[in-house]
């Protein structure tokens, strides 16, 4: 009973999921993440923006579960994940196995891809479902297909990763990611790295993905996506969220002066 | 030549057990050296610590001690072996420590966002060593593992100091009663190159089949810079 008790998450709105609540994230006593508070809401496209080392790849890894946290909470539908070093509450975490398993169901897809380069493109795709879901590996090998098909590499699947391009291996990535059908899906910066052609590529996927109901939690440079895409636009600086609003409201009136300088740097820089 | 004839079945016959000795020898050595690898990644110091100093300290010796130390020390403290046993735990020893750091790099040679890559899918610890970063680390450590499977089979060549029996020991043997060194040691060398050399070449075939670009072997690669190099010597040559 005491244990429900402390896994149990008060006060969340019914259609938070995921969310962190005074989350202070320090490498060595520096300040990374400093009191951040964060709800994504179930189907939202949800735009991280901020300047260079504001700390959104490090949210974007507590969120993935990748990363420890100094203080503060994190839960998942609805279920306490970590809490630490809150007042007037005891410490929580789940434990390694069921960390694991929520791990299924948050995905992300990062700036380097990370494809498994002895693997082909269906078998990136497959090896997740297979091993970790225990789909049969026929059924799991079709759904890679159709789903390589999606990101529009249905003639690519036995292809190893050094024979794609940076466009390809994103996308089939993201294929890898979706193959897990995960509740939460977290990019970051995923086409920092690719020419314009190929960033049209993969983000014509990501807009596939968001109109199709996903919530997504999306670090990007691409202010046409988080306009047009983003159903929610959250800014950080220096470790902290300072301002987030819808994109229609936070880029014709945005309120922070430092939102307002990244907003003139980055609209004149496109 | 008639000798050469005479002398072969027996040579002949000294090879075969080199070979099932290195045989047996790198699979327990494989085996060994693996997890020896393995637990120098653990996270207790307990498990770390006395891996360390067993791979520091036979690396610092050489293989005529282990050998020596199983053969002849042993049996001081009343564990007396077959000469072939402690001949293959002596090899053992060493060759385990020594493939056991070629793992260990191989295995920190895969880029750490891999295994991120498959913690964010899930994958188990196991499962993730298993499927994704031992399929990459072998082929990094497979062309230094053949080369010392390589010196292993002429390390063999040691255990006729502790008489053994296999090809170098029949050499010797023979000799000591023909004096026909010449034509023996001929012979012995032949029979070892014949091995080694096929060896080496399968060593190339697969670190070719292996290499992740599917692609150029070291000789090829290294071709192609020593062209350049005496491309550009040339060049300097012609002024
Ligand atoms: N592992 C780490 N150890 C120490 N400091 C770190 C580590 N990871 C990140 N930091 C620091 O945290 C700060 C935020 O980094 P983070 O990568 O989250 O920024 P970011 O907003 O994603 O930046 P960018 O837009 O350049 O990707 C930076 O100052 C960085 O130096
Ligand atoms: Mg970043």
């Amino acid at each position: 009973m005491a244990k429900k008790d402390v896994s149990q998450v008060s006060e969340m709105p019914a259609d938070s999921v995921m969310h962190v609540r005074n989350l202070t994230k320090t490498f060595n006593e520096t300040p990374v993440l400093d009191d951040v508070d964060l709800s994504v809401e179930k189907g939202e496209v949800l735009v991280l923006l901020g300047q260079s080392g504001s700390g959104k790849t490090t949210l974007l890894r507590c969120l993935a579960l990748a990363e420890g946290i100094t203080s503060g909470e994190i839960g998942f539908r609805g279920q306490l994940i970590h809490r630490r070093s809150m007042p007037d509450q005891p410490n929580f975490s789940i434990s390694a196995s069921e960390k694991q398993k929520l791990r299924t169901q948050i995905g992300i897809v990062f700036q380097q891809y990370n494809l498994f380069p002895h693997l082909t493109a269906i078998q990136n795709v497959a090896l997740a479902p297979v091993h970790v879901l225990k789909v049969d590996r026929d059924v799991a090998n079709a759904r890679a297909k159709e789903l390589l098909e999606m990101v529009g590499l249905g003639s690519r699947v036995d292809f190893k990763s050094h024979e794609l391009s940076g466009g390809q291996q994103q996308r089939v990535a993201i294929a890898r990611t979706l193959a897990m059908s995960p509740q939460l899906l977290l990019f970051d910066e995923v086409t920092s790295a690719l020419d314009p052609q190929m960033t049209a590529e993969v983000l014509a996927v990501m807009k596939d993905i968001a109109l199709n109901g996903t919530t997504m939690v999306v670090v990007t440079h691409e202010m046409g996506f988080a306009k047009h895409v983003g159903t929610r636009i959250v800014f950080m600086a220096d470790g902290r969220v300072v301002e987030s609003g819808t994109p229609t409201s936070l880029f014709e009136n945005p309120k922070d002066d430092r939102t307002k300088e990244f907003l003139n740097a980055v609209l004149h820089a496109n | 030549m008639e000798q050469a004839i005479e002398y072969l079945p027996q040579l002949l016959q000294g090879l075969v057990l080199t070979v099932v000795v290195t045989l047996i020898v790198m699979v327990l050595a494989t085996a060994l050296g693996l997890l020896v690898a393995i637990g120098r990644m653990s996270r207790f110091a307990l498990v770390r610590g006395p891996l360390t100093a067993y791979v520091e300290f036979v690396r610092g010796t050489p293989t005529l001690v282990h050998l020596y130390y199983v053969f002849y020390v042993l049996p001081l403290v009343g564990v007396t072996l077959p000469a072939v046993l402690a001949g293959v735990i002596g090899l053992t020893i060493g060759y385990a420590a020594y493939l056991s750091e070629v793992f260990r790099a191989a295995i920190g040679s895969v880029p750490l966002v891999q295994q991120e890559a498959a913690d964010s899918l899930g994958l188990s610890k196991v499962q993730s060593f298993r499927l994704v970063i031992m399929p990459q680390a072998t082929r990094v450590a497979l062309p230094p593992t053949v080369n010392y499977l390589l010196s292993l089979f002429k390390d063999t060549s040691l255990l006729s100091i502790i008489t053994i029996q296999e090809l170098m020991f029949t050499g010797l043997l023979i000799g000591s009663m023909t004096f026909q060194y010449f034509i023996i040691f001929t012979e012995v060398a032949i029979l070892y190159f014949c091995v080694c050399y096929p060896w080496a070449w399968l060593a190339r075939r697969l670190e070719k089949r292996l290499s992740p670009d599917g692609g150029q072997s070291t000789s090829k690669r290294l071709a192609k810079t020593r062209r350049q190099l005496f491309m550009s010597d040339g060049m300097a040559g012609q002024k």
